[in-house]
């Protein structure tokens, strides 16, 4: 299987060209340099590297866990996310832009799409997103090893407004840093490597709160219990 | 680390992309290149708990049957949703009028993500759609390709084939995932 190392001027021409469509017309914004390496993908100012998209190794089976999963007190891996943002941009960003300085909730979902998570989980957080905003929360982010385009697509059928972020880890690698994989492959749901449901509150990156299901149940991680801890 | 990364991709040109190939051709079994190799039918999570997640192996695809089978990148993705799905809807019934038993979509989705996107385009009455959730059918067939660099993870390349009784009779693989040149539905018409 071929590794898709390309330049980055043929990297950001293949996804825009992949991205464009006659109905919506999605601009992938990006800045180039020839002299600085790093291509940046981001929409915000903060540069931040794409160190974690190259170096993506191409199979689906997970490492054996030779990450320790995340726990309380710890500082939260950077990675980049994709997402779609309002004016139908593909954007990325960091879990350093979502939780740098501020008081962040990031859930995570198995799968878009599947029932609990749709009926549940993600509807759960925008109902009480205000009373989590009332209590000091900056952002609200729904993370799941699902690309843009689903999460968006997800996100348009359950009429999610902005107050709560849909964004994809579509290589899995920030769950992974996280040790929070979830291996469906031998199962025949068909949905391969996900994410364990959670959910967590960072105050400035560093860990304060954390819900971890074992696999897709959910127990914990719902916004209520979430309230509850703030 | 960065530029160690992008010096090392310059030795890699575009024309790693560029590629029209697959390790099948025109004349082989498609299900002997793929053994042991499901799809999923796309469906929602309530139907597959019915149905137990069951899988469908390539034989009752192709058996017996004339079949036209397209894969795309991704479901909801720009081109494969604003041309390559409505091409082949567009010409559901020529298909039909050419003996064509089904027209098949295959992409490296989940198989609820691709049920979400065949409602949304309303294309299940003329295609049936199916997900390469683990991407096996296409690296089998030699048509994966990384697109984590897209943000996108292992997926597949763009491309069309007829099949009569397991033979592949017509193959068509775009240079590019983003082009939509040779895998529409009136290239593959002509071909039949």
């Amino acid at each position: 299987m071929a590794t898709a190392t390309t330049t980055a001027a043929s990297f950001s021409t293949a996804v825009r060209r992949l991205c464009v469509s006659t109905s919506t017309s999605i601009r992938l914004r990006h800045v180039t340099t020839s002299a600085r390496p790093p291509t940046r993908l981001i929409s915000t100012p903060t540069p931040h590297r794409l160190l974690p998209l190259l170096r993506f190794s191409a199979t689906a089976s997970p490492s054996s866990t030779t990450v320790s999963t995340i726990s309380v007190g710890d500082k939260l891996p950077d990675a980049t996310l994709s997402y779609f943002g309002s004016d139908g941009e593909l954007k990325t960003i960091t879990i350093a832009d979502l939780t740098k300085g501020k008081k962040t909730v990031l859930f995570a979902v198995p799968g878009a799409f599947t029932p609990t998570c749709s009926q549940k989980h993600l509807p759960g957080f925008v109902e009480k997103a205000k009373e989590l905003k009332a209590k000091g929360v900056d952002v609200i982010a729904c993370v799941s090893v699902n690309d843009a385009f689903v999460m968006k697509a997800w996100k348009e059928d359950l009429k999610v407004g902005d107050e709560v972020l849909l964004v994809s880890d579509g290589n899995g690698v920030f769950t992974k840093a996280l040790g929070a994989e979830l291996d469906l492959t031998d199962k025949p749901v068909g949905l391969g490597v996900r994410s364990r449901r959670y959910s967590l509150l960072a105050e400035d990156g560093v860990v304060k709160v954390l819900n971890l299901e074992e696999g897709g149940s959910f127990t914990n991680s719902g916004a209520e219990d979430m309230l509850k801890a703030l | 680390m960065a530029s160690a990364l992008v010096r090392g991709a310059r030795r890699f040109p575009p024309a790693m992309w560029g590629r029209g190939f697959a390790k099948v051709a025109s004349g082989d079994d498609i299900v002997a290149a793929a053994p042991d190799v499901a799809l999923q039918k796309a469906r929602s999570w309530d139907e597959g708990v019915s149905s137990n997640f069951s899988t469908t192996p390539l034989n009752d695809l192709f058996q017996g049957k004339k079949v036209v089978i397209f894969g795309l990148p991704g479901a909801y993705t720009g081109v494969c949703s604003a041309q390559h799905v409505p091409s082949y809807q567009k010409n559901i019934d020529k298909f039909k009028a050419k003996g064509v038993n089904s027209v098949i979509c295959v992409a490296v989705n989940d198989p609820y993500s691709m049920n979400a996107w065949a409602e949304k385009l309303q294309a299940k009455d003329a295609i049936e759609f199916y997900g390469d959730f683990d991407g096996k059918f296409h690296k089998s067939l030699e048509l994966d390709i990384d697109l984590s660099a897209a943000l996108l993870g292992p997926r597949s390349h763009r491309w069309s084939a007829y099949v009569e009784d397991g033979k592949i009779k017509a193959l068509n693989v775009e240079k590019a995932p983003s082009e939509f040149k040779v895998s529409g539905a009136e290239v593959i018409l002509d071909q039949i």
